[in-house]
């Protein structure tokens, strides 16, 4: 059942990489239309991460998934390779759930 | 555009720093694949993610939304929204493209093109030399994503228990990492803190998948503020 979700977004997906590279050309450069491509994936990206690390099916929840997410929030403003960001999640992930 | 020599010389990754981008699209896939494989999506499925959508974090929105019991349009949605910045890429890319390759050669392009392919071609000099840049880039991203997607299938297979190892952390790691790079500028750190309390405020209240797209809200907002650079 999830492949047909899978097959629609890798259409729209693919229509938006060729709408960027034979419609939009230079006229979506600069100005506001740019800036809101540019920040609407981080809007969906920070949403995704509230949802995947502080809820369980509709209900806040803080476990060790949220003490993961934070010790990478430090790594990554540590500047730490990536590598190292998501060892350093896992590991504190697997920390907390061990002990708790 | 630079008239300088024409020619592929003008190549500016190394080979080291190609290693580079395809290991961290191979522990990317390998990541993806692990996850989706622990919420029981079938194998089949999790490599045609991979190879279909081309994006982790396509994949990642689409599969959270939908795992949560979300529609599938809001799943579909949230995944094409979270996209819309390959859009932008390939108008970049284009610009680059358009003297040297022909229409079929930048339709490829722009279905396999992601933020660091496109990155490091549009630092060469010469249109020839974005061209070759790209296409190593793009084999080696392309590559290492594959590979790590079936590793991350295999590796799923041999480990009992997961969640044990903290592997379903990997997915949201990377993400803040994407975030941290992004954030770095004062709209989009408005715009991630505005989305993350708009999704907390209305998880328990709405259906799954709602909360996602109206965080897309917080767009509009960051859209008010200012652009300098963040102090980070």
């Amino acid at each position: 059942m999830t492949w047909h979700a899978v097959l629609l977004s890798a259409v729209g997906i693919v229509a938006l990489r060729q709408l960027g590279m034979f419609v939009l050309r230079g006229t979506a450069r600069g100005g506001a239309a740019e800036k809101l491509l540019r920040l609407v994936p981080v809007s969906v990206v920070a949403a995704v991460v509230a949802l995947n690390t502080l809820t369980t099916g509709g209900a806040l929840v803080v476990d060790a998934r949220a003490a993961g997410a934070a010790a990478a929030a430090v790594a990554v403003w540590r500047r730490a390779n990536l590598v190292v960001v998501l060892v350093v999640a896992a590991a504190t992930t697997a920390l907390v759930r061990a002990v708790s | 555009m630079d008239e300088q020599s024409a020619d592929g010389d003008d190549v500016v990754t190394t080979r080291s720093e190609l290693f580079g981008l395809g290991l961290s699209y191979f522990v990317g896939g390998v990541g993806v694949s692990l996850v989706l494989a622990n919420a029981e999506v079938a194998p089949w499925i999790v490599i045609l993610a991979a190879f279909s959508m081309y994006s982790a974090t396509g994949t990642i929105a689409l599969f959270t939304v939908v795992g949560s019991g979300g529609a599938v349009a809001a799943g579909v949605l949230s995944a094409m929204l979270v996209s819309a910045r390959f859009g932008i890429l390939c108008v970049s890319l284009s610009a680059r493209l358009r003297s040297v390759a022909a229409p079929w050669e930048r339709a490829l392009a722009a279905t396999v093109a992601v933020d660091p392919s496109v990155a490091v071609a549009i630092r060469a000099r010469t249109d020839a030399g974005a061209r070759s840049t790209y296409w190593r880039a793009a084999l080696w991203l392309v590559g290492g994503w594959g590979l790590g997607s079936l590793a991350g299938l295999a590796v799923g297979n041999l480990v009992a228990d997961p969640a044990a190892w903290g592997f379903d952390a990997v997915i949201p790691a990377s993400l803040i990492a994407i975030l941290g790079n992004a954030v770095r500028t004062r709209d989009a750190a408005v715009t991630a803190a505005v989305a993350v309390a708009v999704t907390l405020a209305l998880a328990p209240v709405l259906p799954a998948g709602v909360p996602v797209l109206v965080a897309v809200g917080a767009a509009v907002v960051g859209l008010f503020v200012p652009e300098p650079k963040a102090t980070a």
